[in-house]
């Protein structure tokens, strides 16, 4: 090692102990204001019914510091708003084996979660000897893990439903099965609910989630369309039994998903897809994917980030480490067709694979990028494929470089990844406790993201006729920013992933 | 001529020159109607004293050959008409005319039992020549003598007819003048029949036994007295009724399918389905669980198939003095099929541009069983009030396997031989019936001017597909990524979720009816006034049951191989059902009608002319919770429907006919229920708001009967159509949703014109048609274009013909009898001329099914007795049927069965291959 490198190290560290050192001397706090929306809900036991049996729409303010049980399905009105202040705890008596016994919520109108770094928020099922809770104990069982038993039925939104806003919120045990009503939402009875379905028909929703925990689920999780969206710095796992995907997002939705963690999820940890003629605009920042692809039966669905059908949007500075294959940029697959290559931009990508020869059986091999679809190797990326002729159609055939596996360890703090792909640990599908996916010193993804105000390679690359990303802009500012009802929107760093060094990312501890 | 059919029917040569011997007289002539001088056709000639004897042929004429010189006593008989005996001396050859005074003109006032036998094809052409409207009969011995053995085949041949074929080539739907099944209707002896379909109203008319009928007629036009709600046509189906004497008819055959040659089929019992779903068996609160689900239905073994049996009786005769008539049918088909198909569904790329994403090859083998019983009991009191009690019911269940193999044109496809495959099996078990149960009575008053006539029907359709199950697994062929040179490894098969599904639905009518017809004169002017009314209450009732399945992975794996149906290991992952899946409905329709009609003649001008008036009430209720929209739904619409009808006799061979009448169609009982579905492009819905379609219908009609049997005609016709009920995308009224949905899309137009022409030459005869339609509908589209590089979804409107319409259809058939030596020989041609057989939501991505050209061939030979035997083969020429998409695929990796050259995309071939019958028929 020479001086020069040592002195380097020296810095570094020493730059990340004063930034850890400041974070810990200083820490002003001044107090919330106490915000209360309609009437205070005082009955815990919710929803209440009224002479008929039918159940009482729920609107108004849940309290700090309560815990609500909800028995059967409850119902949001159109120009409602049920709001949750900090540190309130909803409890549903669900058991996942039908529709009825499977309690969700309808929002028609809004809801606001908003819990705190120090008042957490839940929405989880009420534990009993035979509605059991998941533990860390099942790693690679979703036969038999209660998280993929889809205990009650998540959030589901009427096509006028304005706002959904999850903050420092708990969302557990969800994607119990529709029932008679499903055809109003589009769904046949039977479908696992996805945890939150948000498809406004009449212009566009809001859907903010941030700070969020999602944890078990039967099938996908977030699926927006037709929303303005910011989803950032949430924690996934355990998301999708045999398919399924973190966040699935549909034609029509236009915002940010950044800083996200998913970790061990059916499908793809984050995909966009539009429809014929109509598009589906994301930028898909600084998020970790892991352990990602292993569980969809289906074999040529991609396996981390995936844009299909005019999706576009800016895709940077992700981290994706042991998935079945890491970005894919589709032209044709299975479901999805071209994506918007015009509107999409990409680049400071990390994939690094722990397998990169097949892994025999029907197992799958990993890859860094899939060969036949748009997706090419950007000389800002890190992985270990080898562009090849770029067709008529503008696919790739490429070819992936097997050796290259764990080429590209992002050297997370405390997740080793060479450990972590032995065996059959790239399936595992519960983050280990006390892993930290935060970047040691010496990690290729330092600094190595595209971040506003970089040059060269940290640069965000500019395409002037992309009409829409010039329109919506790296990050975007549709949504209303700051404050209770809005986004709090963490712009692109200049490391990769969704904990970079300056701790301004996902502020989630495992 | 003769040499046409030798070379066509060596078998049948023989008997043709054995009567070659050497001649002494002949004597000829013509045997006709004494009062409407129509030709008649199978009347005896015999001379008493010797063994001559002939029998009239096809155009009247008889034939006496080798008759010595001398004096014989000459007799000529039919059936109906009186006996004509006489004495001739012959001296030379002889041209000797006879006409034939009808019994029946007599017997008219006792009994019915001199009536003409109405199954003749004589006896359909006058039924034409006579019918107040536009009518075409098939009779029951063209049916019989003709290739088919299902109704719907027999439709074909009717001038402006086209079937949509079921997934066996089966013909099922008429579609009569280029108006598909949904602006038709179906009678039985004139009644409606309800629906075994789950979602619509029209009847699959492959279900009847094409030999239970006597005759077949296709209306199109509508009289006042006719229920109103068709703009196509109607096809009544009349069934035997109790005969003048005793009457047996018995048949027996077998067969076979050609493809059954060539391959095996894919056998699995249909005892082990369960007939019941978990939730239909244990009720709403039980939990299915993965033994609830059989196996043995989805275990497929390669078997020979058995030869084809096919069996009808109908025996019929008069008691208590011609009083009591009864008439009894039964006919039973057991048929096993196998045929394949391809099938490469279009998908859209942005632009318009079509690629191919799937490559699928079915096979399918699949048993057929229809079953047709028919009952007619009359009673006559006297001369003028007789009732009659009919019953029908037909039966078809089909088992049918269906094996397919799909791939994955995209990648990994690289190119051939390279790509995911997915593998299914299917097994699909459908029983549909229909039952009509009818009470009628006919009363004579006031010295017979007055007619009444009154009905009461009870009918049920069923249908239930229980356990419908397909399971599914996919492997293929890659090439690992890593190392791309190496050969392509096989993945290995990894089974999916799939579903078993319990269908069940059911149609009941109440219905009543009432005639009042009086008969006078006024002046010298005949004239017919009628009226009458009917009621019908309809209610149905749908089921849908769905459970998925889904694979348990092998233990320390993430997904299942597949290994046999025994070894799959699966979870129910919806243990309660689907019990409110949309298709879970009932909906009652009540149908109140009336009209006035007066019939009239001045001179040599006939006119039908009155109102009809029928008043709608639907009302649906689905299993939607209270707090969703459009839990139920009702509707309410009254019709006035004038018509007026002239025929205008030139002479008594000619007439000229001219009508105008307003008719309606009724949206599907399913349009109508909201249902809803987020497919992955757009969204489906019912439309509870849906209107009927109304039609104001122009006729023109030139007839020409020059003998019997024998006819030209010649008409135009022109539709307008408006509300016509098409698929498409509707804008919801909030910014620029849309979704796809049945809908009202302005007006529709229908014209054409059509010949029909039938000629005899001794034992020769030629039936042809054609017809020519052209109408055009404009319904909006889906397709996109880029502006400034942004993708935008547009909708805009194409015209089309509608879906089923073929520019040009026409029919020929080649006809040899000779009746003499009991030889009936038909070689017959179908032709429909390219027409779209499925809609596409997008823009220019219909489906077009290319011209096809049918060949059938039928032959029947009388030996010993009263027995004959028969043979058929259909589908000769093992035509394919193929549907194409006009514009090609731009895939990357070329698509398989492809003709790049053609500008077009194969979507679907079918070989069916030939269907071969013989058998042995008894006619007392």
């Amino acid at each position: 090692m020479t001086r020069n490198q040592l002195s380097n190290c020296f810095m570094a560290g020493a730059l990340a102990l004063s930034a850890y050192a400041c974070k810990k001397s200083d820490s002003p706090k001044v107090s919330e204001p106490l915000r209360v929306v309609g009437q205070q809900i005082a009955d815990t036991v919710l929803p209440k019914k009224d002479g008929a049996g039918n159940s009482i729409p729920l609107k108004g303010t849940m309290l700090a510091g309560k815990t609500y049980h909800i028995m059967s399905d409850v119902t949001i009105n159109e120009g409602d708003t049920l709001y949750l202040q900090p540190g309130v705890k909803v409890l549903i008596h669900g058991d996942g084996l039908s529709p009825e016994t499977s309690p969700a919520f309808y929002v028609n109108g809004s809801i606001v979660s908003d819990g705190s770094k120090d008042a957490e928020n839940w929405f989880t099922v009420y534990e009993t000897a035979s509605v059991p809770k998941s533990n860390p104990s099942y790693k690679d069982d979703a036969v038999n893990d209660p998280a993929f038993k889809g205990y009650w039925g998540g959030f589901q939104c009427g096509p006028r439903a304005d706002l959904v806003l999850l903050r420092w919120t708990h969302v557990e045990y969800t994607g119990g099965p529709w029932g008679a009503n499903a055809t109003a939402y589009g769904a046949k009875p039977g479908d696992a609910r996805f945890t939150l379905m948000m498809n406004n028909t009449g212009g566009f929703g809001k859907l903010i989630v941030e700070d969020s925990w999602f944890y078990g689920s039967k099938d996908d999780g977030l699926r927006p369309q037709n929303v303005y969206m910011s989803v950032m710095r949430n924690t996934f796992q355990k998301m999708g039994g045999t398919g399924g995907e973190s966040l699935n997002i549909k034609d029509g939705t236009y915002g940010d998903m950044a800083y996200n963690l998913t970790y061990g999820v059916a499908t793809n940890g984050l995909k966009t897809a539009g429809a014929d003629g109509k598009t589906c605009l994301v930028n898909i920042y600084n998020n970790t994917v892991v352990n990602c692809g292993f569980r969809q039966t289906k074999a040529t669905r991609n396996g981390s980030i995936n844009t299909e059908t005019n999706a576009g949007g800016y895709v940077f500075n992700n981290i994706v480490v042991n998935c079945k294959s890491g970005l894919r940029i589709s032209y044709q697959s299975e479901k999805g067709r071209p994506s918007d290559t015009l509107n999409t931009l990409y680049g400071n990508n990390l994939t690094c694979i722990g397998r990169g020869m097949p892994m025999g059986g029907a197992e799958q091999y990993m890859i860094f990028i899939e060969p036949n679809q748009f997706t090419v190797k950007k000389p800002t990326d890190f992985n270990g494929y080898v562009n090849g002729a770029t067709a008529a159609n503008g696919t790739n055939a490429g070819t992936n470089t097997a050796n290259d596996s764990l080429k590209y360890d992002p050297m997370f703090v405390n997740y080793d990844v060479a450990q972590n792909s032995l065996g059959k640990n790239y399936r595992v599908y519960t983050i280990p406790a006390g892993a930290d996916f935060h970047l040691r010193t010496g990690s290729p993804a330092i600094g190595s993201g595209v971040y506003k105000g970089g040059s060269g390679i940290n640069a965000i690359p500019t395409k002037p006729l992309a009409t829409l990303l010039n329109q919506y802009g790296f990050p975007m500012t549709k949504l209303p920013a700051g404050g209770t009802f809005g986004a709090n929107i963490t712009p692109p760093n200049k490391d990769m992933g969704a904990f970079p060094t300056d701790n301004t990312g996902n502020q989630h501890r495992y | 001529m003769t040499k046409i059919v030798l070379a066509l029917l060596p078998l049948f040569a023989l008997h043709l020159f054995s009567s070659a011997q050497a001649p002494a007289f002949t004597i000829r002539g013509n045997i006709s109607d004494a009062y409407t001088n129509e030709r008649l056709t199978g009347v005896t000639v015999s001379l008493a004293e010797t063994r001559h004897g002939s029998v009239s042929a096809l155009d009247g004429s008889y034939l006496l050959r080798n008759v010595a010189a001398g004096t014989y006593r000459m007799r000529c008989k039919f059936l109906g008409y009186e006996v004509i005996d006489t004495t001739i001396s012959v001296k030379g050859n002889m041209v000797i005319h006879f006409t034939l005074r009808s019994s029946s003109v007599a017997l008219q006032e006792t009994v019915i039992a001199g009536k003409q036998d109405a199954s003749t094809d004589a006896a359909a052409r006058r039924s034409e020549q006579h019918a107040l409207n536009i009518t075409n009969i098939v009779s029951a011995k063209a049916i019989q003598l003709s290739p088919d053995i299902t109704i719907a085949n027999v439709l074909q041949r009717v001038s402006g007819v086209s079937v949509e074929r079921s997934s066996s080539g089966d013909g099922r739907y008429a579609i009569i003048r280029g108006m598909d099944q949904r602006y038709n209707y179906t009678l039985i002896n004139g009644i409606k029949i309800p629906s075994p379909d789950n979602k619509n109203r029209y009847v699959p008319l492959d279900i009847f036994p094409a030999d239970l009928v006597e005759r077949i007629e296709v209306n199109k036009t509508l009289t006042p007295d006719m229920e109103g709600d068709a703009i196509g046509g109607t096809v009544n189906m009349v069934m035997k009724n109790a005969p003048a004497r005793q009457y047996l008819n018995a048949s027996l055959s077998t067969g076979y399918n050609q493809t059954l040659f060539d391959r095996t089929y894919d056998y699995y019992p249909v005892k082990a389905i369960n007939k019941q779903s978990p939730y239909e068996m244990y009720g709403p609160a039980y939990s299915a669980k993965a033994d609830d689900f059989t196996r043995d239905n989805l275990n497929y073994t390669s078997k020979h198939a058995a030869p084809n049996l096919l069996a009808s009786l109908a025996v019929g005769n008069r008691f208590l003095h011609n009083k009591l008539g009864i008439m009894l049918g039964g006919t039973y088909q057991h048929l096993t099929r196998a045929y394949s198909s391809i099938f490469n569904p279009a998908e859209f790329q942005e632009g318009g541009a079509l690629f191919i994403k799937h490559a699928y090859e079915r096979d399918y083998s699949t048993r057929l069983s229809r079953t047709g019983l028919n009952a007619k009991i009359d009673y006559n009191f006297n001369n003028r009030h007789r009732i009659s009690l009919y019953n029908v019911f037909c039966m078809l269940d089909e088992a049918q396997t269906r094996m397919t193999r799909d791939t994955l044109l995209p990648a990994p496809r690289t190119e051939p031989g390279t790509g995911q495959v997915w593998y299914y099996g299917r097994s699909k078990y459908q029983r549909q019936t229909i039952n009509s149960s009818s009470l009628k009575g006919t009363h004579n008053l006031m010295n017979d001017r007055l007619t009444l006539n009154w009905t009461a029907v009870y009918s049920l359709a069923t249908n239930r597909i229980p356990d419908w199950a397909e399971y599914e697994y996919d492997g293929g062929y890659y090439r690992d990524p890593s190392t791309p040179n190496n050969p392509p490894y096989q993945h290995p098969n990894v089974l999916q979720n799939f579903n078993r599904a319990w269908w069940r639905n059911k149609d009941r009518d109440i219905a009543g009816y009432l005639d009042l017809a009086y008969t006078n004169k006024l002046g010298n002017i005949p004239y017919t006034l009628s009226a009458g009314g009917m009621y019908r209450s309809k209610h149905r009732d749908n089921h849908y049951d769905n459970y998925e399945l889904r694979p348990i992975p092998d233990p320390g794996s993430t997904n299942q191989i597949w290994r046999d149906i025994y070894q799959f290991k699966w979870t129910v992952f919806n243990p309660k059902g689907t019990p409110g899946e949309s298709n879970n409905y009932r909906s009652n329709e009540k149908i109140t009608a009336g009209y006035l009609m007066a019939k009239f003649s001045v001179r040599k001008l006939e006119t039908t002319v009155g109102v009809r008036v029928e008043d709608t009430e639907q009302d649906f209720e689905t299993d939607v919770p209270v707090t969703e929209p459009a839990k139920t739904g009702s509707n309410s619409y009254m019709d006035v429907l004038p018509g007026i009808h002239f025929k205008y006799r030139l002479d008594a061979k000619t007439n000229l006919r001219l009508s105008y009448f307003g008719s309606i169609t009724r949206p599907g009982f399913f349009e109508v229920v909201p249902y809803n579905y987020d497919g992955d492009n757009w969204k489906e819905q019912g439309n509870p708001m849906l209107q009927h379609t109304t039609a104001h219908n122009l006729d023109l009609r030139y007839e020409y009967f020059p003998k019997p049997g024998e006819q030209f005609l010649a008409g135009a016709f022109y539709k307008r159509i408006s509300n016509p009920i098409e698929y498409g995308f509707t804008f919801t009224g909030v910014l620029n949703k849309t979704v796809y949905q049945p809908n009202n899309f302005g007006d529709a137009t229908n014209f054409g014109f059509e010949v029909v022409y039938e000629k005899y030459i001794r034992n020769f005869g030629i039936r042809a048609n054609y017809t020519y339609t052209n109408s055009s509908i404009t319904t909006t589209k889906m397709t996109s274009a880029y502006e400034n590089g942004v993708v935008k979804r547009t909708y805009p409107e194409e015209k089309r013909p509608l879906q089923g319409q073929s520019a040009h259809i026409a029919n020929a058939a080649l006809l040899y009898k000779n009746i003499k030596k009991g030889i009936d020989v038909q070689l017959t041609w179908q032709f429909t001329g390219k027409r779209i057989v499925l809609v596409s939501p997008y823009y220019g991505f219909d489906y077009w099914q290319k011209d096809i050209h049918l060949f059938d061939l039928s032959a029947e030979k009388k030996i010993v007795g009263k027995f004959a035997v028969f043979a058929k083969v259909q589908n000769l020429l093992n035509t394919p049927y193929e549907v194409f998409i006009l514009q090609p695929p731009v895939n990357t990796v070329p698509a398989p069965h492809q003709d790049a050259s053609s500008g077009k995309t194969l979507a679907q071939r079918d070989y069916y291959g030939q269907n071969y019958q013989f058998g042995l028929r008894y006619v007392l």
